[in-house]
């Protein structure tokens, strides 16, 4: 098997070669440093992307709160995390950095709030 | 079926109807005006360049003429009634060869014999110094002070919220399939299933006055659609001049003029294509090419770059190139209003009042009321408000403070005002404020208005339309689509 | 008339505002910042996708963590905020400036400063900026006002989408589309490369097996209420090749097609403007024409980076301080010209009092390149650059040493930059 993965790590894009000599054993060309290797193989092997959405609050003043996965998620999760996402209504007030959903699925990866609602104005 | 039988039904509320409904307003009868679209004035009207016409381009055999030059004196008033935004800037046609000057002359006769008054032929010093904007190549040309620019969709609006105020019932969405004769009154069916009868029936069906009159029983005519495209530049555009500039027309075309509108944009068009679909609202690059070469050929400091949008409208030509306002032949009671293209705008003041003659002349009964009440408060702009004004104006009303469109600068209040008055739609609160017709052309204000009418008429946002039937703007809030995905799913 | 007095108006409360804001407030200016919208933070708390940050915080935050970290600064400092607020106009050319702004919730009233930022932002090229053929039904958005539509108001614009515009943005609204379950069904970019980055085009369209159509332009628009079809178009040899044309039926079309400077007020206040990058001409200072009026962020050059826009307001936050201190009333300057394959330089002038900090944008694409620097004939400085396109801004800093103090008519000799 061989497959071009363009590396995602950095703004660098690089194009990497991946060829599987056997099952299981990946020879990588092509990455200009070493976290190009570790990503092609990550993305042979189970691709994972950060997720970002908002989601249904319970106030009328700011409907929904944007989110996103604190760490790149498996793919695979990518649709069942949203799903789940929509049938939420965040309490207010939120947090930039609240955990709404710890450990999703047992993936280790947390969902979370990123905008503070309502702000206080100190003056 | 209500028995409610009125004494007038107008079909089509574009600026003949409305303008018909409004001058009979003015008597003891009922009258009831029926629209197609979901607001007044989006047919023909609403692409309408906005020009009130001087009066020296037809001659005065032609009723189109005669009610042009009578329709243009009428302007003053119905500005002070309506409060519509209307400026007599003055009207220049352009000539760059001997012969075009010849075909000044022409024109120069024509509006003295049509009795335009204050005309001018200029030589090539005159003509710059009235308008520098010219291509100084220009040798001469025609000036005439008394033509002007309307907004089109305002005028319409403000004729048909006049004729309510004064009584006339509109009835929007209403599509006008068919009409019986019984008795002494006709029966309108609309497609949408509504029915109602008048005595007396005016078809000022636009486009489609063709189809009401076959669908009448009454005369056979083709209405044969004539395309206008027309580019709209923004505000303090370079190059915008201080009058319509003509350039010497052809046969059947004033030809592509540059317009300085009366809100402060640039426009440039029309072109002139007959085509067979009554919905062809395209435009296309091709003729992009053609409006600019010759707005440029005048005004050279017109730049493409400056456009901001662009949009077609359609003429309802006929054989014969003029106005056909008569009674039926074949039908009682029913008066054809048809082929109203260009002047139609400038003439429909008078054309209303022609109607009416002839209404009174078929035997319509016509008493003046004593109440009738011609003015409307004129609209507060903040655009138009000096900063004194405004603060005085936001301590009454906050709302007045919050601006929606920044383009434009157009107030909260001023969008309610829309709602208020029947606008409902995007294009209704659009062409009623100007919210959303700006540089930006909606991109910040579309969701502030959304929620504005939403709030003011409790119409869902998923609900709302650009401009009626299928037009909506929002599909659906995101978790009931999730909702239905996954329903489709399973 | 209400009136209030300040030392600084900040005019818009996104990136640009709120760190020039900072920077004067910091520095013991009583500064205030006026927004129209009922929120801080300009345009980031929509973009919810994250990617903001990476040089300024050295992580990557999301568009709404990203205006947090200037907020809650905002919020704690002595910067008077004035929210749901317009500045209809200003008199800028006289020592003590006047805004005008009217607001519903603090009514109207005039502002007087010895010194105004311009932090107005962009907006959105939009269809009739390109004057593409066809009808004009409902359906057709900026991707920034689908963006808000779907990450504020929580609402779907539609459901089959084309992107006109292979921009950063409608690549990212791709990728939001489809996660909302909206279908995209094609990216149609009229340049023969994206104009997005890279890793974009691999997490927005390859992930989700969207078409990117390269040299390709929407040719016509078709649907009497709401859209119901595009037809895309190749160019060959750069002009449309209508005889390969192809239609996409879709209900939706998002133009993401570059942004304009958002300049009407700058231009009604009598402030020149650089007809380059649409924003307002700034000297070494970012002083716009109008002395004491300032400019930053994308209201005079639109920038690819967050995190530049935060850079260049803090810059022009410190230079405003040093002017009202009186640092920098008289300095010399010399014109700064953006020569070979470059769209334009900025600021627009260069001392030698101090270091200058440019950024530009290239006209080419190319893997490596040398920028050079000229003062007259001379070529003064050299820089070699890489993975140059005009998609990207790059900056380069001139030191006091790089340049000579060449004085012709009072004015310092202009320094040329150019690209090969």
């Amino acid at each position: 098997m061989e497959k071009e993965i363009i590396c995602l790590s950095c703004p660098n894009g690089c194009h990497i070669l991946v060829q599987e000599k056997e099952p299981g054993k990946y020879q990588f060309q092509g990455a200009k440093c070493e976290r190009g290797d570790v990503y092609a193989y990550e993305e042979i092997t189970e691709p994972k992307r950060v997720v970002t959405a908002v989601v249904p609050t319970s106030s009328d003043d700011m409907p929904y709160i944007p989110i996103k996965t604190d760490k790149p998620i498996p793919k695979k999760f990518i649709k069942p995390l949203l799903e789940k996402l929509y049938e939420l209504k965040v309490p207010l007030p939120t947090k930039c950095g609240q955990i709404l959903i710890f450990d999703f699925e047992g993936t280790g990866v947390n969902v979370v709030i990123t905008r503070t609602f309502p702000l206080e104005i100190q003056h | 079926m209500s028995s409610k039988v009125y004494d007038v039904a107008i079909i089509g509320a574009g600026c003949c109807g409305a303008s018909i409904a409004r001058r009979l307003s003015n008597y003891e009868v009922s009258v009831a005006l029926l629209e197609r679209y979901v607001d007044v004035g989006f047919g023909v009207s609403k692409a309408n360049s906005g020009i009130i016409h001087a009066g020296f381009h037809h001659p005065i055999t032609s009723l189109k003429s005669r009610l042009e030059i009578r329709g243009n004196f009428m302007f003053d008033q119905l500005h002070y009634e309506l409060g519509f935004p209307f400026k007599r800037v003055g009207v220049i046609v352009a000539a760059f060869s001997v012969e075009e000057m010849k075909t000044i002359e022409h024109l120069y006769a024509q509006g003295v014999a049509n009795g335009v008054p204050r005309m001018e032929i200029c030589g090539r010093e005159r003509i710059l110094a009235l308008e520098p904007q010219l291509n100084p190549d220009v040798i001469g040309g025609l000036f005439a002070p008394t033509g002007g620019i309307i907004e089109p969709y305002r005028y319409v609006f403000s004729m048909v919220e006049s004729a309510q105020k004064n009584g006339v019932e509109v009835k929007t969405q209403f599509t006008v399939e068919q009409g019986i004769h019984e008795k002494d009154y006709w029966i309108i069916k609309s497609k949408e299933g509504d029915t109602i009868k008048a005595r007396y029936v005016v078809n000022s069906s636009g486009l489609f006055a063709d189809e009401v009159s076959r669908n009448f029983g009454a005369e056979l005519f083709e209405i044969i659609p004539r395309k206008g495209e027309e580019f709209l530049l923004q505000r303090n555009a370079r190059g915008l001049p201080n009058h319509v500039i003509f350039p010497v027309p052809s046969a059947h075309t004033k030809g592509i003029l540059v317009i300085p509108t009366v809100e402060g944009t640039l426009m440039v068009g029309p072109t002139a294509i007959e085509t067979e679909d009554k919905d062809d609202l395209e435009t296309t690059a091709q003729n992009l090419e053609t409006v600019f070469m010759q707005a440029t050929y005048m005004v050279p400091a017109i730049s493409r770059r400056e456009i901001i949008t662009s949009f077609a409208g359609l003429r309802p030509t006929m054989e014969g190139n003029d106005f056909y306002i008569e009674p039926s032949k074949l039908q009682p009671n029913f008066i054809q209003v048809a082929g109203i293209q260009s002047p139609g705008l400038t003439a429909s003041p008078a054309i209303g009042e022609y109607v009416k003659d002839i209404l009174k002349q078929e035997g319509l009964r016509l008493v003046e009321k004593t109440n009738f009440d011609p003015l409307l408060p004129h609209s507060i702009k903040v655009r138009d408000l000096s900063f004194e004004q405004l603060e005085q104006l936001v301590e009454k009303e906050p709302k007045y403070g919050h601006i929606v469109c920044r383009c434009e600068n157009v107030s909260e209040s001023e969008i309610i005002e829309a709602i208020s008055k029947g606008h409902t739609t995007l294009d209704g609160i659009k062409f009623y404020t100007r919210a959303g017709m700006g540089r930006c052309q909606g991109a910040f204000c579309t969701y502030k208005v959304l929620k504005i009418i939403s709030r003011e008429t409790g119409i869902p946002i998923e609900k709302i339309t650009k401009r009626g039937n299928n037009s909506w703007v929002i599909y659906q809030r995101l978790q009931e689509f999730a909702k239905e995905q996954r329903q489709c799913q399973e | 008339m209400k009136e209030r007095n300040y030392d600084v108006l900040v005019i818009g409360a996104g990136a640009a505002g709120m760190a020039s804001a900072l920077k004067t407030s910091k520095q013991g200016l009583k500064t205030a910042i006026v927004d129209r919208e009922p929120y801080l933070g300009g345009i980031l708390p929509q973009c919810i996708h994250n990617g903001f940050g990476v040089h300024l915080f050295k992580e990557e935050l999301t568009g709404p963590e990203f205006a947090e970290r200037f907020i809650q600064n905002v919020v704690k400092s002595d910067i008077d905020i004035f929210l749901n607020t317009t500045v209809t106009n200003m008199a800028v050319h006289q020592p003590i400036k006047q805004a005008n702004l009217c607001s519903s919730q603090h009514g109207v009233f005039q502002i007087n400063a010895k010194a105004i930022v311009l932090a107005m932002g962009c907006r959105e090229r939009n269809r009739g900026n390109l004057g593409i053929p066809g009808t004009r039904p409902s359906g057709i958005f900026t991707a920034g006002l689908a963006q808000r539509f779907i990450n504020i108001d929580g609402y779907l614009p539609g459901r089959r989408v084309v992107i006109v515009g292979s921009g950063d943005i409608g690549l990212i609204m791709a990728r939001r589309l489809t996660w909302t379950g909206a279908q995209v069904l094609a990216v149609v970019e009229i340049l023969p490369y994206p104009s997005g980055l890279t890793r974009n085009i691999v997490q927005c369209l390859n992930d989700y097996g969207i078409p990117l159509f390269l040299s390709h332009v929407v040719s016509k628009i078709e649907g009497k209420d709401r859209v119901e079809a595009v037809n895309i178009t190749p160019l060959e040899s750069g002009a449309p090749n209508y005889s390969k044309t192809f239609k996409l039926e879709c209900d939706t079309l998002l133009f993401s097609v570059g942004l304009i400077p958002e300049n009407e007020l700058t231009q009604s206040a009598g402030i020149k403007i650089n007809p380059e990058t649409g924003g307002p001409l700034v000297d070494t200072r970012l002083m716009t024409s109008a002395e004491g009026v300032f400019a930053c962020g994308n209201v005079l050059h639109v920038h690819d980076l967050v995190d530049w826009v935060s850079d260049e307001a803090q810059r022009c936050g410190f230079e405003l301080v040093n002017y009202l201190e009186g640092k920098t009333k008289e300095i010399k300057q010399g014109r700064v010209i953006a020569g070979a394959n470059l769209k334009y330089v900025l600021p627009n002038r260069y001392r030698i009092s101090e270091k200058n900090r440019f950024s530009m944008r290239s006209l080419i694409v190319q893997d490596k390149a040398t920028l050079l620097v000229r003062q007259g004939e001379k070529v003064i400085r050299k820089f070699t650059l890489r993975n140059i396109k005009p998609a990207e801004m790059f900056h380069v800093e001139l030191k006091p040493e790089d340049l000579k103090e060449l004085v012709v008519n009072g004015e310092l000799l202009p320094i040329e930059f150019s690209l090969n």
